[in-house]
């Protein structure tokens, strides 16, 4: 009984390993689109006063043209680090990161200051999650719109006005002219989130990453920033990376999800499939413990135990502690491995679970 | 906008009321003889004994006192020194302009000075030229006044001869040479508190999520830290500076006294030496009241500065 | 303010003490640095009269201004009394006026502010008014008021300093009452059934004492200065005694003949000042262990080195 599953799935593990190597093309994109941002093994430490943090470890992620890729895990999993990573916004002397993100096909990690600059603003954009404190208070909305805009197209001050008055409507706030005078401080957080995203589009980037942008907001405001970023995406034909912790965003806008935990991507797929075959026990125990209406249970499931630590080096799954299926494969840690049409997991006992599921 | 310089000029008055009394109780707090000190300890009638009492009203009892002065001086008259046979107003008239421009002097090279330091240390921090300047500042701060002016005149003035040693010029111009050195004194311990504050204001700026978006949306460095987080972090030293000044004034007397300027501090400390009631109360006030105002100053310029009191 | 120690990493003088505590450590490099030099002074000032070759005040004309020699280490004054021995006996008057009117400020301001904290209300108010119109006085300058009505001397200023550093510290006082007030420990005390004084002195206080001792610690540097400065002006101690200020301002008159008589007890001000800063900031870092500046990663990875090779020894 014991081994039975050992040898299907060294089996498996051999039968999987042939088409991702051949057909690799297929597994990047059903449309055989080329990647907009590829992430490849990127690993990302951080200098803290007890000691080093392995913030990453080795994240691979694919984000295609156009799409709305949302990025799922726990606090501390790594996806806020994972944008800030992309950005390079990482405090260079407290930070070190190793591995790819090829944006359009190029490493940005290779890129220059200016280079960096240059995308920054310009083709990835980022929103952050307190509206707030994340716009400078002693600036006007309108300048700090305008700024981004000049920054990066060369144009004259009355020029910009007129852009920031287009953005401003684009991103649905009236009167523009007026509101394009105020103080951050003026506006409700739901008008500060969207002159946040103003700032974002101004230059119309090729990808906004979106760092838990409705976290802050109340449950009414929440929907309309989602709505606006979907219009914008589609209008503007830019990929939205979409960080949070919420899988009824994911649900609602979302292409594509990637499930992180302990600074890796355990699971990648469409939306619709992590809602019906999750194939990694972290995202099946994940989906499990969202509560549903019509459900009649005493206790909504959770999970045992708390994640990992990451001081140190860890080479086992770092699910390894909270897993029912551990077993001895899992000390080392599992590749990504196709389980099915654009769907990606990182765990030996796939097609156990295949079998316990028929 | 007006209401709020409105109310701060009306919290004003109670402070200020409360500070003349407290000024006139705490100079009497000992009976003393001021007529034995005027009189020189020289053995004195009882007729002229009652003169002098009468014209400086010592015969009446002290709340009568305290309305006489306060309500003379609220017309501007201080009152006349026991000592110099004229007027605190005279005396202060001839001596207000070196200690004026001295703290003038000062603080604008304070400033000059200091923010900038506290902006490089802060972008540099921890490298070698935050160390240097942060060592720099420990000493300063750690330096009283007239160290650093006693320091300063043994190089500059008595060792190299570059600048003169004491006394003031009679002109604005003149006296800019014999107050540099003085002023500069005066001013290092400001240098030091100020660069201190600035480069932690600056430090917590430049890890503000606001300097995050400004970085993300593509903005350069240098102009991140110039155009978004200078401001942020250079309004609050404002007010730190304004309560700056008021340890200046009382530094001015010290470094007066070091480069024999003659100003107000000279007269100050003889008063108090002399228990020459008039001339300490009058200086007195005047100084507090010099500090209050510049304090209600800086509170209306930072209103200004900030939008975010400024259209409240 | 910018801290000291955000600037110079506090490495660990002895690893070993700190073993169970991984933050807050208390014998940095600097700290003990400036420990070791304040206990040098203090121990020099006690020992005075046993250490010093000569007596304060013992005058001898024929050494009048003698430059640093071996008869007289730093040289003489005036009157051809011994710079050195001065310099110690002077050190004690500094030191325990110092000391005097934290002593003071202590005694005044932490009932005050544990009072005006903890009732609020009439009593806040008043003393917060109160602390209002002193803190409306530039520093010194009411200290130059106080000491024109007590008199000059060195028993009235330390009086009319120790006046003018209440408020600051009844204020810091007040603030932490207010925050360890609402805490639970303080509810279960009264709810017991305790006095409000003994709440106060033996429940609020010990909580506050860290922060309280930081102050101190930063005071006592600061009454060193303003000290300095009175007597400077002649209006703290009286001749023959002399504490560093009154000796800068007999030294500064002769400048060019020997100017160490002036910069020496400068120097020892600002010594024991810069170390007081120093102690002051590391108790602050031992307290709240919170910004400290990062090693690097060669640093973190060599000490991670040396840790796995210990471990694997023992």
């Amino acid at each position: 009984m014991a081994q039975e599953p050992k040898l299907t799935e060294q089996e498996g593990h051999m039968a999987d390993e042939k088409p991702e190597s051949e057909t690799g093309c297929k597994d990047t994109g059903g449309d055989g689109a080329e990647n907009l941002l590829e992430i490849k093994d990127l690993k990302l430490d951080l200098m803290s006063v007890r000691g080093i943090i392995h913030a990453l470890n080795g994240v691979n992620l694919k984000i295609r043209p156009g799409e709305i890729h949302g990025l799922v895990g726990e606090s501390g999993s790594g996806k806020s680090m994972t944008s800030k990573s992309v950005m390079r916004l990482h405090n260079e002397q407290r930070s070190r990161m190793s591995g790819k993100i090829l944006f359009h096909g190029r490493d940005l990690l290779k890129a220059s200051r200016k280079q960096m600059q240059a995308i920054r603003g310009g083709k990835i954009s980022m929103i952050f999650q307190d509206p707030m404190t994340s716009l400078n208070p002693l600036l006007t909305v309108g300048e700090q719109i305008g700024e981004t805009y000049r920054q990066h197209e060369k144009c004259s001050k009355a020029e910009a006005k007129k852009k920031t008055c287009e953005i401003l409507e684009k991103v649905g706030i009236y009167p523009p002219e007026k509101r394009a005078l105020q103080y951050p401080f003026e506006l409700s957080g739901g008008l500060q989130q969207r002159v946040m995203i103003a700032i974002a589009i101004a230059c119309g980037p090729d990808l906004l990453i979106a760092d838990e942008p409705t976290t802050a907001l109340d449950v009414t405001i929440q929907a309309q920033i989602l709505e606006l970023l979907k219009k914008l995406s589609e209008d503007m034909g830019m990929s939205v990376l979409l960080i949070t912790h919420n899988f009824g965003i994911v649900a609602e806008i979302c292409d594509r999800v990637s499930v992180m935990y302990a600074g890796k991507v355990v699971e990648t797929c469409d939306t619709k499939t992590i809602f019906r075959d999750a194939a990694h026990p972290y995202s099946r125990a994940l989906i499990a413990s969202i509560p549903k209406t019509g459900m009649n249970v005493e206790y909504l499931p959770t999970i045992p135990g708390s994640p990992p630590e990451l001081y140190g080096e860890n080479k086992a799954c770092a699910y390894l502690p909270r897993c029912s299926y551990r077993d001895n494969r899992c000390l080392q840690a599992p590749e990504m491995k196709s389980c099915g049409v654009g769907h990606l997991a990182a765990c030996h006992h796939l097609q156990a679970q295949e079998a316990e599921k028929d | 906008m007006i209401k709020f310089i409105c109310k701060r000029v009306l919290q004003m008055i109670p402070i200020l009321f409360a500070v003349s009394v407290l000024i006139f109780c705490m100079v009497r707090i000992t009976p003393s003889d001021p007529i034995a000190s005027m009189t020189k300890g020289r053995k004195t009638s009882a007729e002229t004994r009652q003169s002098l009492e009468e014209k400086y009203h010592l015969d009446k009892s002290l709340p009568e006192q305290y309305l006489i002065w306060i309500t003379n001086a609220m017309r501007g008259d201080l009152g006349d020194s026991f000592e110099y046979k004229q007027s605190v107003n005279s005396l202060i008239a001839g001596r207000l302009p070196t200690t004026a421009q001295l703290v003038l002097m000062s603080a604008v090279l304070a400033l000059v000075i200091a923010i900038p330091t506290g902006v490089i240390s802060a972008v540099r921090m921890n490298r070698l030229t935050d160390r240097i300047l942060s060592v720099l500042t420990l000493i300063f701060v750690a330096s009283p006044v007239f160290l650093t002016a006693i320091a300063l005149m043994l190089v500059f003035a008595l060792r190299l001869k570059m600048f003169p040693s004491f006394g003031s010029g009679k002109t604005f111009a003149e006296n800019l040479r014999y107050l540099f050195l003085p002023s500069v004194a005066l001013s290092l311990n400001m240098v030091a508190l100020i660069s201190r504050i600035t480069r932690s204001n600056m430090i917590e700026q430049l890890n503000s999520n606001y300097a995050a978006t400004a970085l993300a949306k593509g903005i350069p460095y240098y102009k991140v830290v110039m155009k978004h987080c200078f401001k942020n972090a250079v309004i609050p030293v404002i007010t730190v500076a304004s309560i700056q000044i008021g340890t200046m004034l009382v530094g001015a007397v010290l470094v007066e006294n070091v480069f024999a300027l003659g100003g107000l501090g000279d007269i100050l400390i003889g008063g108090v030496k002399s228990s020459d009631y008039p001339v300490v109360q009058g200086i007195t006030l005047m100084l507090v009241t010099v500090f209050l105002l510049i304090n209600l100053l800086v509170d209306i310029v930072y209103a200004l500065i900030d939008p975010r009191i400024r259209l409240k | 303010m910018a801290k000291f120690s955000e600037i110079f990493w506090h490495k660990p003088l002895f690893p070993g003490i700190h073993k169970k505590k991984q933050e807050g450590r208390f014998f940095t490099v600097p700290m003990v640095l400036s420990m070791l030099f304040l206990g040098l002074i203090i121990l020099c000032c006690i020992l005075a009269p046993a250490i010093s070759p000569y007596s304060p005040t013992e005058q001898n004309l024929q050494d009048s201004l003698a430059l640093p020699s071996m008869k007289h280490l730093l040289g003489a004054d005036k009157v051809g009394r011994d710079l050195l021995t001065r310099l110690f006996y002077g050190g004690r008057t500094t030191l325990l006026s110092a000391i005097g009117v934290v002593a003071f400020s202590v005694a005044a301001g932490v009932p005050l502010g544990l009072v005006s904290g903890y009732y609020g209300g009439l009593a806040d108010a008043v003393i917060g008014r109160v602390c209002d119109v002193v803190l409306a006085f530039p520093s010194l300058l009411l200290a130059f008021v106080l000491v024109a009505g007590f008199g000059r001397g060195m028993f009235s200023a330390v009086v009319a300093l120790g006046i003018v550093y209440v408020p600051m510290l009844a204020r810091l006082v007040r603030s932490l009452t207010l925050v360890e007030k609402n805490k639970t420990y303080v509810e279960a005390a009264g709810s017991i059934g305790y006095s409000d004084a003994r709440i106060m002195f033996i429940h609020i206080l010990p909580n506050c004492v860290s922060t309280i001792t930081v102050q101190i610690t930063l005071d006592l540097a600061y009454a060193i200065l303003d000290l300095a400065s009175l007597s400077f002006l002649g209006l703290g101690v009286q001749p023959p005694t002399a504490d560093w200020g009154a000796m800068l301002d007999e030294g500064r008159n002769f400048l060019l003949q020997n100017p160490l008589l002036a910069l020496a007890p400068g120097i020892a001000i600002i010594v024991t000042v810069v170390a007081l800063n120093i102690c002051s900031d590391g108790l602050h870092q031992y307290f709240e262990p919170v910004q400290r500046k990062l090693p690097s990663f060669k640093q973190a990875e060599k000490q991670a080195e040396r840790r796995k090779r210990k471990e694997g020894v023992a």
